[in-house]
């Protein structure tokens, strides 16, 4: 019974898998282009080998095989490297099929892929057709050379990078160079920093430095509040904690109100200025080389457009959200309507430009984590 | 004497210019020696200024010069838009000024600079060579927010009107693409705004706008397509004729009367202008002002025709009888 479950759970994922066939075809040939197979091969191996228990999808279903073509064109590629080579034979040999009876695809022929500091190649010349006999006999020859215990550790790193990698693949598709190549690592790791960032970005600062602002404006609360002290000594017991409990209204009013308006105003900005930017850029730089210039370039004009436009297009959307807010809540606390506008309208005037600089913040690393389309 | 002579004659007619450069006039006539080297310096001061733009030390005065010449520099839009980060530096003089405009507090000086920008993006907008790459860049976009200023001090009053002129270069070529992008983008209560608030001169930029997006089938079609747009319109027009009653403008009045014309086009507008076309259209009270405007006199003649005709067509009325008995 539970065979029977875990096979049918198993034949769905696939077939949601294979209608998506041309998605893993385009996730090897991006990744051989950019040496990014020692993510991909493990990582396929990994969805296959069930295929073997399932009866939809064991060999010879043609979309299986599709995949084996390739992983056989692959593993005749000059100078792969041995970790890559091992990953595809031991998936042929969970699978129970003869490599030589495969006949391997021609996908990449026509591909170019990265030759310098590209992880998936190694620079010395190996045999493609050492048996597996042989193989085990050098190993045990040359174990410092070819010691057996290090591939575990290489297939576990191979898999910890690989989300990094795969985040980087999609969110910047650009053919870089490859002394770029470091670089782009790095902007992989950094990845889900900056995602964790944009989430923090949306509540974190709206609190540190709205707190920093209220206690800015408590003087300006403090000459307020003498007038509602003259109207109501009732609340003299409550003006003694008022400032506090202003600096939570305006808080929890500002953050109400960023989160109400802050979606169409980023996505309006961040289009109009990826759009001027990719054409600018372009433009200006249609003669260049050097595609991390371009890059550079691109990256800080938009975000500059980007804020500038989000910052001046939220302030009236934010005027009124943030009034509104306010009103409703400083009207919890006091009776008097003349008063709640006195000190919303306070509060409003004082905060407004922090809550717009919010937004252009959030605009400004928004549109840095969407790929320019400029090629 | 004859040497000393040219030599002096060269600074005045480049005042204000980079000086000339001191250069032997051969044993050529004086006329041919003098124009030449002029209008070598001339063009070199043109390409020269372009470069000072991506210089910030350089940007303000070389704005200020490309400004003031740019009725005399007839390829000045290629030249902007193709050189490298010359509308990239434009752009970044119109953002830079984003924080002034709320609390409104534009300086003259900032005002008269970002304007300066603005007159060359005008020649872009002009230029039938750029004014479509200049659309597909979305550049206007960055103007809106200009148009939505509310204050009414002369350096924000200038800013709307720099930034209209430069929407109006656009729409000047009767171009259905431009025309497209306008509507896209919402250009419509933008003006309609300044219709309602702006300076004279403003007013009549933007009704001149809204008169080009009604001459276009989209346009009109577009601002027909619901009774909302139709008298966010209307009612900005009859309120600008009330006020015209009291303070006449031969050329606001001229561009008023074509934009009702236009929509006594289209069939429903035509009707609904039957009972919301001001009565001083129809009075006599502009008759004054456009006793010296034949072209207008005959669109509102054809104007109040149109409503009158489409008027009969419904049902006689005894107003209507009344008018025809006059």
């Amino acid at each position: 019974m539970i065979y029977a479950e875990f096979n049918c759970h198993y034949d769905l994922f696939m077939y949601y898998s294979s209608c998506h066939g041309l998605f893993i075809s385009i996730l090897f040939f991006q990744a051989y282009e950019r040496g990014l197979m020692i993510a991909i091969i493990p990582f396929t191996s990994k969805i296959l080998e069930p295929c073997q228990s399932s009866i939809a999808y064991r060999p010879p279903n043609p979309w299986t095989m599709g995949i084996l073509s390739l992983l056989v064109e692959i593993y005749n590629l000059p100078n792969l490297k041995m970790n890559l080579k091992f990953d595809i034979e031991v998936l042929f040999k969970n699978l129970s099929v003869d490599m030589k009876d495969v006949k391997p695809s021609s996908l990449l022929k026509d591909r170019i892929r990265q030759i310098e500091g590209n992880p998936d190649f190694s620079n010395k010349d190996v045999s493609a057709s050492q048996a597996p006999v042989v193989a085990e006999v050098s190993s045990g020859v040359m174990p410092t050379i070819n010691h057996v215990e290090p591939q575990p550790e290489i297939n576990s790193t191979s898999r910890a990078t690989s989300l990094p990698n795969m985040l980087s693949q999609y969110a910047a598709p650009l053919r870089l160079p490859t002394n770029n190549m470091v670089e782009d690592d790095k902007s992989a790791l950094i990845m889900p920093e900056q995602v964790s960032s944009l989430g923090l970005s949306q509540v974190s600062p709206s609190q540190t430095p709205s707190l920093s602002s209220s206690s800015f404006s408590l003087s300006q609360l403090i000459a307020a509040i003498p007038r509602a002290d003259i109207y109501f000594r009732i609340n003299e017991k409550l003006s003694s904690f008022g400032s506090l409990q202003y600096s939570k209204i305006m808080d929890m009013a500002l953050d109400k109100a960023i989160k109400e308006i802050i979606g169409p105003v980023i996505q309006r900005s961040v289009t109009i200025a990826s759009r001027t930017t990719k054409e600018l850029i372009l433009k200006d730089y249609a003669m260049e080389a050097d595609d991390s210039a371009v890059s550079r370039s691109a990256h800080l004009m938009v975000g500059t457009l980007a804020g500038s436009l989000a910052h001046v297009t939220s302030k009236e959307p934010l005027r009124v959200a943030l009034s509104s807010h306010l009103r409703s809540l400083i009207q919890g606390i006091t009776n008097n309507t003349e008063s709640t506008e006195q000190i919303m309208l306070i509060l409003v005037n004082d905060n407004l430009d922090l809550g717009c600089a919010l937004i252009e913040t959030v605009a400004t690393r928004k549109v840095g984590l969407y790929s320019l389309p400029l090629y | 004497m004859a040497n000393l002579q040219p030599s002096l004659s060269i600074p005045p007619s480049f005042a204000g210019a980079s000086p000339p450069s001191p250069s032997p006039i051969g044993g050529g006539g004086v006329g041919g020696g003098v124009g030449q080297p002029a209008k070598d310096m001339k063009m070199a001061s043109a390409e020269q200024l372009v470069l000072d733009l991506c210089d910030p030390e350089l940007r303000e005065n070389a704005l200020l010069e490309l400004s003031k010449k740019r009725e005399i520099f007839q390829d000045l839009a290629p030249l902007l838009w193709h050189s490298f980060g010359t509308v990239a530096a434009l752009l970044q003089e119109i953002v830079s000024i984003y924080s002034a405009l709320s609390p409104p507090t534009l300086s003259p000086g900032a005002s008269n600079r970002v304007c300066n920008a603005l007159a060359l993006l005008q020649c872009v907008a002009s230029h039938p060579e750029t004014r479509i790459l200049f659309l597909t860049a979305h550049i206007p976009l960055y103007l809106y927010p200009f148009l939505n200023t509310t204050s009414k001090t002369r350096p924000f009053e200038y800013l709307r009107l720099t930034s209209l002129g430069v929407i109006g270069a656009l729409v000047k070529v009767d171009d259905t693409e431009v025309i497209s992008f306008l509507l896209q983008t919402e250009i419509i209560p933008l003006c309609l705004r300044t219709m309602e608030m702006g300076s004279e001169l403003s007013k009549t930029v933007a009704t001149f706008i809204v008169q080009k997006i009604l001459l276009d089938d989209v346009g009109l079609r577009y601002i027909c397509a619901t009774a909302e747009r139709f008298f966010a319109v209307g009612s900005v027009l009859a309120n600008m004729v009330v006020s015209l009653a009291e303070q006449p403008s031969t050329r606001l009045l001229k561009h008023i009367i074509r934009c009702y014309l236009r929509l006594s086009d289209n069939s429903r507008a035509c009707a609904a202008l039957q009972t919301c076309l001001p009565d001083m259209l129809k009075d006599g009270t502009f008759n004054n002002c456009l006793r010296d405007d034949p072209t207008t006199r005959r669109w509102l003649q054809q104007l109040l025709l149109n409503v009158t005709g489409a008027g009969m067509g419904a049902a006689p009325q005894p107003g209507l009888d009344h008018m025809m008995g006059i």
